[in-house]
């Protein structure tokens, strides 16, 4: 039950924090949990594997933001983003709503253990919060991710595939590519002012 | 040799071709456009499974491509959709070379038809899903520009192709694992619900239509027709699998009056905020919903005829589209960047963009004598008999829409001032009096259309 309180937090406090690097670092929490998580339907290695594609995904997010580029200022992409308070109401007023959920018997009859039900409903619920609260590419992607993330849990122990688990795989790195694309080759231009100003 | 296979690698290169002459985009748009019409001709003419003797040599392709251990198919049941596919690429690669959407267009435009031909080839069904999220990511590429819409517009369009994957991947496991097809009601209705959830999605039907009014506003022009014909033939394609796949879905009544519902409020949306737009480039996308709304009414009309009149539609839709969408790429050079003005005298600054732009809506709209027509008038015929408020919302639809269009129309040829004229170069004017023919004549000559109503869809049990 450790491993689903852990990516429930993770999934809660990406929304919250503001400060980027410690996202990242949080959205690589999550999928080492997701893969302990998936283990119990998966062989270890498969569910190590899908760990490592989630890291990698991550990896591609840390370099597309993280490290500086030669015609933007770098310390201003550092800059925490400004969020509101009620992000914790809705964190919180969500957090529990998919806590109650998942802890009620959501995938009867499909094998799913309770750990993994909790942690997929929490990551889903908490993962379209992300979406729906989001303003920028990166928030959204993490958001797309975590939402995919709880779905893959539940869907793992339905259809625990090896060629279903590598396809799904692809797609968070896809999604990792497209949100780089979008934050590091197509800034917006008005964010490319404000970079020039600062 | 395996054909899916020479189709999926054939792609591949083709892809990296154009992308290795992505500085030249006329030769880009040549070589996508050759390519993607000798695979879609490929996919429709090459004997399967036969041995045949060619230069003294025994050839034979195979229909199944194992690959990680599952099978791409080719055969009779895809093989026309394959073959359509590619074709409408080849078609808007043609013509892309002039409208200029961008650098790795014509590349990333190829592997969304692949990853779209591959999703209705692979086996187990299911993993069709995954591939059509493949086709999104490509599909953000392609509508991303450097302004606040279309940054939006493709990341609303990756969220609600993600979500659709999702619905459609838990559908395709309960109609394949959990006893659907033998005869569980209550998972059958979840099943058809989270189908009708996917499908909705993935053409952009009310609710999920955000992205588009967005795209259209923000991306490029030529962008947003590839985009929305991939998608929206992917959708059409799925659904009409599925129902000619599963008995108790094409005979479920439920699931029929939930499309022709679907499709109601498609034709209430796009025909009344499309007549209250401010925006044209938005008043566009809602003419799009409005004719996807048709598509719905043709498919819920349950019957061979209707089926086939959906697909004609896609076809119509297809060719509109490219029209519209190099008009509008023609239009908008010299154009103000934004403003309630941006259209004023449009028309007489460049008069054959501007006809272009108008033939591809109205045949979008279904207007008589155009492309869009033949296909409407016999959906009208047919509901005409069994319901004729459906009739009522289609012919209100296009009349709406038609009235907007006119209101356009003034704005673009107001003002009194001589306006100094852009000339579109020879190319540009050859393809765009080329899409007006193309409108046109298959408008006036509907026959032009019968090959293709007549083709076999490989879906026996919908259109025998």
């Amino acid at each position: 039950m450790i491993v689903a309180v852990v990516a429930t937090a993770a999934a809660g406090l990406s929304i919250v924090l503001a400060e980027r690097r410690v996202r990242l670092v949080i959205l690589a929490v999550q999928y080492v949990c997701v893969g302990l998580l998936v283990a119990a339907a998966l062989p270890p290695a498969v569910a190590a594997a899908k760990s490592l594609a989630g890291l990698t995904a991550t990896t591609i997010l840390w370099t597309a933001v993280l490290l500086p580029s030669g015609g933007a200022a770098p310390h201003s992409r550092l800059q925490p983003e400004r969020l509101h308070p009620m992000h914790w109401v809705a964190v919180g007023l969500v957090g529990a709503a998919t806590l109650a959920t998942g802890s009620q018997s959501w995938m009867g009859g499909t094998g799913i253990t309770s750990e993994a039900a909790l942690a997929a409903a929490t990551l889903m619920g908490l993962g379209l919060l992300h979406i729906g609260v989001a303003q920028g590419a990166l928030r959204v992607g993490i958001g797309l991710m975590t939402t995919l993330s709880g779905f893959e849990i539940a869907y793992s122990f339905v259809e625990p595939s090896l060629a279903v688990t590598a396809l799904l795989g692809a797609v968070h790195l896809g999604i990792a590519l497209v949100v780089s694309y979008l934050v590091r080759v197509l800034p917006l231009e008005d964010d490319r002012a404000r970079e020039g100003s600062e | 040799m395996s054909g899916p296979g020479i189709v999926v690698i054939g792609s591949v290169l083709l892809a990296a071709g154009a992308a290795l002459v992505r500085e030249r985009p006329a030769v880009s748009g040549l070589l996508a456009a050759l390519g993607a019409a000798a695979l879609g001709a490929f996919a429709v003419l090459v004997p399967l499974d036969e041995a045949r003797q060619v230069a003294g040599l025994s050839l034979k392709v195979n229909g199944t491509w194992s690959i990680l251990g599952r099978a791409l198919v080719l055969d009779a049941s895809n093989r026309s959709a394959v073959g359509f596919l590619y074709s409408v690429g080849g078609f808007l690669f043609a013509a892309g070379g002039v409208a200029r959407p961008g650098r790795y267009f014509f590349a990333v435009g190829v592997l969304g038809l692949a990853t779209v031909a591959a999703s209705l080839m692979i086996r187990p069904f299911l993993y069709a899903a995954i591939l059509v999220e493949m086709t999104a990511m490509g599909c953000v590429w392609l509508l991303a520009r450097r302004n606040r819409e279309s940054h939006s517009a493709a990341l609303r369009l990756l969220v609600l192709i993600t979500l659709g994957m999702m619905a459609i991947l838990l559908a395709g496991w309960m109609v394949e694992s959990a006893g659907v097809a033998t005869g569980a009601p209550e998972v059958a209705g979840r099943a058809a619900l989270l189908l009708g959830l996917g499908f909705a999605i993935l053409m952009a039907l009310p609710p999920f239509h955000h992205w588009l009014p967005q795209a259209a506003q923000g991306s490029h022009p030529y962008a947003v027709t590839l985009v929305y014909a991939l998608l929206q033939s992917a959708g059409l394609f799925f659904m009409l699998r599925f129902l000619d796949n599963y008995q108790w879905l094409r005979e479920s009544r439920v699931l029929f009056q939930g499309i022709r519902w679907a499709g109601i409020v498609a034709l209430l949306l796009g025909g009344t905020w499309g007549l209250v737009q401010a925006s044209f480039s938005r008043f566009v996308a809602y003419v799009l919903i409005a004719d996807v709304g048709a598509s719905l009414l043709a498919i819920s009309t349950q019957t061979a005829e209707g089926y086939r009149m959906a697909l004609a539609m896609v076809a119509a839709r297809a060719i509109a589209l490219a029209v519209w969408g190099l008009g509008s790429t023609a239009l908008q050079t010299g154009l103000p960047e934004a403003g309630v003005d941006r259209y004023s005298g449009a028309a007489r600054r460049a008069p054959l963009p501007a006809l272009v732009v108008f033939v591809g809506l109205l045949t979008l709209i279904g207007f008589p004598v155009t492309a869009g027509f033949p296909a409407r008038w016999i959906v009208l015929e047919l509901l005409s008999v069994e319901d004729t408020t459906s009739a009522l919302f289609l012919l209100g639809a296009a009349g709406f829409l038609t009235i907007s269009l006119a209101r356009w129309m003034g704005i673009f040829l107001e003002g009194a001032e001589p306006l100094p004229r852009t000339e579109a170069d020879p190319w540009q004017r050859l393809f765009l009096w080329g899409g007006v023919v193309l409108c046109l004549g298959f408008g006036v000559f509907p026959e032009l259309l019968s090959t293709l109503l007549r083709a076999g869809w490989g879906l026996p049990n919908l259109i025998p």
